[in-house]
């Protein structure tokens, strides 16, 4: 205890020697434009993911002496997201996920002409990954978690709290980047490895990334509010194991996918722009009926 | 010119589909004033905090603070209100000074101001040595005190605190409770819920009791305990107010 209020006096005996008090009683804090908001809390998801891969190494040490977090679990977390990405690539073609998905739009398969085929299996894809968001990304929607509280007591528009969280979730959900990407990068390269092809690829990725990101964010924070928490436990183990199912279906019978391809998904694409662009679907205005 | 009440509450109302979890709730929080808001659990207390903080909107009636609508000024709200959440729960995998920091500079805050505010309220709450670990390792009570510092970093007029006592060890709810003192003593608004009715008594200037949603008694409290005859504790009183099957 001595020792606690020796320090505060060294700390406050510094202060008042550069002139300031040591708590000034004036109101300090300013407003900060949205963009800077934007910023910053850019900066703090991935402040988190790079000491999420890095452990006690990747945080900032500012102070000699101090105690450290349990860094061998924490870098043992970013191992096993690393093992995930580098296996489950080499575990999906092994599976004929690309197979399935990529050569019936490389080599003109499929019933009804290369690009139903390949819609119909990117659309059935962008469920599974969806489902696979939704049941694993959160370990437990009914926890409280600091996104839905911790944050809101910011000074930050909601609209920059969820646009960064759903930014986030689009570029580092590892279920789209391992079950989508492989096969877009496939049909686009259409066979032969170009970095062209590979740019293109990451290109037409990250809107369907988002669209995912954004759907699951909504998803999660409706259920939060109106499903009773039981069933909420629910939805997330039937999502798991339907996005689980979709996957392994499509890797291992790639032909069940064939009636998806009657549907004119580019017609159906096109609708939904319209739609959206004329503001009959408004994702982000369910967004007031979350608080 | 400033309203003469920080902290308004006007006849709030919260529904949850068919459960209401607020009737009709008003409420007035004067400068300088520390306010405890009592109540058995489930009655509606964070629920209030909540709606106070922006996050639920109210069914009906309005929730002000410093003149501000608490549901359409939510950013400006909360540069002027500091919020400890019951169980608070931050990012994983970021340590004490990266919360702090980030804290800070959503508020605008000076860096050389920022870096000053917080080595003196972690000294104050006894954090300092924990600022270079991740915040998930903290414990229960260390998260409540990181919450406390963070609450209060960027100097609000009015502090929200739910069950700011609840998970620490006897030092450091007097040092809390000291912290909470000093900060009405300059004038600022303190709100704050808590089940230790003790506290309640010596630190608040004013109680509210709330069962079931509803506002049942409300007053300083040596006048509390005078309407329930005088001489009875406030603990007493409590029970008689919130008992069950009660209407």
């Amino acid at each position: 205890m001595n020792d606690r209020l020796a320090r505060l006096n060294r700390v406050q005996e510094g202060a008042s020697t550069s002139g300031q008090s040591p708590l000034p009683s004036s109101s300090v804090s300013r407003p900060i434009s949205p963009w800077r908001a934007y910023s910053l809390l850019i900066g703090l998801r991935s402040t988190r993911l790079r000491n999420r891969l890095l452990g006690r190494w990747g945080s900032e040490s500012s102070l000699v002496g101090s105690r450290h977090a349990t860094s061998r679990h924490r870098a043992a977390d970013g191992l096993g997201l690393a093992v995930l990405v580098f296996v489950g690539f080499p575990a999906l073609t092994a599976f004929g996920l690309l197979q399935g998905v990529a050569l019936p739009w490389l080599y003109g398969k499929g019933e009804h002409g290369p690009l139903a085929s390949a819609s119909a299996h990117l659309v059935v894809l962008t469920c599974g990954s969806l489902l696979l968001s939704v049941g694993f990304s959160n370990r437990d929607l009914n926890r409280l978690g600091a996104d839905v509280e911790w944050l809101l007591t910011l000074p930050a528009s909601l609209t920059s709290l969820y646009a960064t969280k759903v930014l986030q979730r689009a570029l580092l959900d590892p279920y789209s980047w391992m079950l989508i990407y492989p096969p877009l990068l496939a049909m686009v390269s259409r066979g032969e490895f170009s970095w062209t092809g590979t740019a293109l690829a990451v290109l037409l990725s990250i809107p369907l990334f988002a669209l995912i990101a954004l759907a699951s964010v909504l998803f999660e924070s409706a259920a939060r509010v109106w499903l009773p928490k039981v069933l909420v436990n629910s939805v997330q183990f039937f999502a798991t194991v339907g996005g689980i199912a979709v996957f392994l279906a499509f890797s291992l019978r790639p032909q069940w996918g064939a009636p998806l391809q009657l549907v004119p998904w580019p017609a159906v694409s096109q609708a939904v722009s319209l739609a959206l662009s004329e503001g009959a679907i408004r994702p982000w205005s369910l967004l007031r009926y979350v608080f | 010119m400033p309203p003469p009440n920080w902290i308004e509450l006007d006849h709030v109302s919260k529904q949850y589909g068919q459960f209401p979890a607020l009737a009709d709730l008003s409420l007035a929080v004067a400068p300088g004033e520390v306010f405890g808001f009592l109540g058995p659990n489930g009655a509606g207390k964070t629920t209030t905090l909540r709606i106070l903080m922006g996050m639920l909107v109210p069914t009906s009636g309005h929730a002000r603070i410093r003149g501000l609508d608490c549901t359409r000024k939510r950013v400006e709200l909360k540069r002027q209100v500091g919020y400890l959440p019951d169980a608070p729960a931050f990012f994983d995998y970021l340590t004490g000074w990266e919360l702090i920091r980030f804290v800070g500079q959503m508020h605008g805050m000076d860096r050389e101001l920022l870096a000053q505010r917080a080595q003196v309220l972690m000294m104050e709450l006894d954090i300092r040595d924990a600022a270079d670990e991740f915040v998930t390792n903290y414990s229960l009570g260390m998260k409540k005190k990181m919450g406390l510092a963070l609450a209060l970093l960027h100097d609000p007029e009015v502090l929200i605190l739910d069950e700011p006592t609840s998970g620490l060890d006897p030092r450091a709810t007097h040092q809390v409770q000291e912290l909470i003192r000093n900060y009405a003593s300059s004038g600022r608004s303190v709100l704050l819920s808590t089940h230790v009715l003790d506290m309640a008594e010596r630190q608040c200037d004013r109680l509210a009791i709330i069962d079931r949603g509803r506002l049942v008694a409300e007053g300083r409290p040596l006048d509390l305990r005078e309407r329930a005859g005088g001489d009875r504790s406030l603990e007493e009183v409590f029970l008689a107010l919130t008992r069950r099957g009660s209407p």
